[in-house]
């Protein structure tokens, strides 16, 4: 009986969970998409985009698409954070690449 | 009718036992599959390893780990970015990059020193 | 007289940061000798056999299949190409120097009047263009088979790039800068393989000399199974350190191209060529 209390509280607390994530509406997801889509377009400008955002960026557009917005958002912040380590590489290329002369 | 007279504290710590060597016989082998993966440490491409077949030479061949890190944090600050001991290191910045995970790199880490 | 010293001072020293900014003729040289001293058995122009410079064990494979190469249909179709008329009767013969033929020496050019590298594959679209024909996909198909029956006809011809004035030097500089720049999530530059660990091996694949790159393409590549233009190469090796590659004929590959090319200065053409 106890077990059976405990489980059941256990999943009381997991629809909690479940319904406070939930709370990630759509327009947070567009808002954490639009802000990784301008950090990927400046890391083209710079000419240092990597390949592994584009396939993010597709994967959280889709995700937003099914309103699957958790996914969404976590997918756009991994995107942005690609992209700003990929601008922060572009501006320490902008002096490193002289130490890759031949000497 | 034996087994109920071991004492139950006896079985708790065989059981605690075998699960926390369990664990740590996991992250050595899952040190292993990142270490040979080639999404993800692709050691190989560059280090000779372990029973790794046809390595690359670019990188020092990983033996005697222990011997060569005795800190492992320095070894660890070697695979999150190694550019910052060579700034044009080829290794990748594992860890900088996101290439592994933190917890990846501590089983990587786990397993290295095995060697 | 302390006002003499100054300037004498920063002078020096304005010389000194100069190093970096060498002329393309002193950064050849510093390329070149860098391989020689490198590889000091490999002749220069031997350079423009890549890996099969450096491993006797793959040229002697690669030498066997040379017998009968397995590019010839593609480049028997070139030749076609080359010489069919476009609708209005003319064809490329009509766009380039000499017929087209023996030029693949001097691509790719810098075009002082519009302040733009020029490679052989635009150069060739560009006339189609010109002659009412539509543009042909770059990296691979006709184009690639186009440019490597031109190649042929330059065969030993010594590669000669010019850099003919500052906005040329500009293209060339930034091309320079591409090349020993790191880019992709994995943090790699064209140099990190092809300069400091050429030779040495990635897996069982040795990373070839940087010198002679392009005096071999379009190359057949056995894992394409056709012809590559060297900007189909450029997009393969920016995957393989996880950067997006970039459009054929963007500008950022075709200063590249124009940079790499002229470190080749001096070698023969040796294209179009077979590798792994």
């Amino acid at each position: 009986m106890k077990i059976k209390s405990l489980l059941l509280s256990f999943l009381i607390f997991l629809s909690c969970l479940t319904t406070t994530v939930q709370a990630a509406t759509q327009s947070q997801a567009k808002e954490a998409i639009l802000t990784a889509h301008n950090l990927w377009d400046k890391t083209k400008t710079a000419g240092h985009e990597w390949n592994t955002i584009k396939p993010l960026m597709a994967q959280a557009t889709q995700a937003l698409q099914e309103n699957d917005y958790i996914t969404a958002i976590a997918l756009a912040k991994k995107a942005s954070t690609q992209s700003k380590l990929a601008l922060v590489q572009a501006e320490r290329e902008k002096t490193n690449w002289l130490n890759n002369l031949p000497k | 009718m034996l087994s109920i007279k071991i004492p139950f504290k006896f079985l708790f710590i065989i059981v605690a036992l075998s699960i926390i060597s369990n664990i740590a016989l996991a992250s050595e082998m899952d040190g292993k599959k990142i270490a040979f993966d080639r999404k993800k440490g692709n050691c190989l491409a560059c280090h000779a390893m372990d029973d790794g077949d046809m390595p690359g030479n670019i990188g020092p061949p990983l033996i005697v780990m222990k011997t060569r890190f005795p800190d492992r944090a320095i070894l660890k600050a070697q695979i999150w970015d190694a550019t910052i001991k060579n700034p044009i290191s080829i290794m990748p910045p594992f860890g900088k990059h996101h290439i592994l995970s933190d917890a990846e790199i501590e089983k990587l880490l786990d397993y290295l020193y095995t060697l | 007289m302390k006002n003499l010293l100054n300037i004498l001072v920063i002078f020096t020293s304005l010389g000194c940061i100069n190093i970096a900014n060498a002329t393309p003729e002193q950064d050849k040289e510093t390329f070149q000798r860098f391989y020689m001293e490198r590889f000091p058995d490999v002749s220069k122009e031997d350079f423009g056999n890549g890996v099969y410079a450096l491993d006797q064990d793959a040229r002697d494979q690669w030498e066997s299949m040379s017998d009968f190469p397995p590019y010839e249909d593609d480049l028997e179709a070139g030749e076609e190409l080359f010489n069919n008329p476009f609708k209005n009767g003319k064809n490329y013969a009509n766009c380039f120097k000499n017929g087209g033929e023996n030029i693949r020496q001097n691509y790719p050019k810098f075009d002082t009047e519009r302040n733009s590298v020029i490679t052989l594959e635009l150069a060739i679209n560009e006339c189609r263009m010109k002659n009412g024909e539509s543009a042909l996909p770059y990296q691979k198909g006709d184009i690639a088979k186009i440019s490597a029956y031109m190649a042929s006809t330059s065969e030993g011809s010594l590669i000669e790039i010019k850099v003919p004035n500052d906005n040329a030097l500009i293209a060339y500089e930034e091309g320079k800068q591409y090349f020993y720049s790191k880019r992709g999530q994995l943090n790699f530059s064209c140099a990190n393989c092809h300069i400091q660990n050429v030779g040495r091996k990635a897996r069982s694949e040795t990373l070839s000399p940087a010198l002679g790159h392009p005096t071999h393409f379009p190359v057949y590549r056995m894992a394409w199974q056709n012809f590559g233009t060297l900007h189909r190469r450029f997009a393969s090796c920016n995957k393989q350190v996880r950067a997006q590659p970039l459009a054929g004929q963007s500008e950022d590959y075709r200063n590249l191209e124009y940079f790499l090319t002229y470190m080749s200065n001096g070698l023969p053409i040796n294209g179009p060529a077979s590798r792994k």
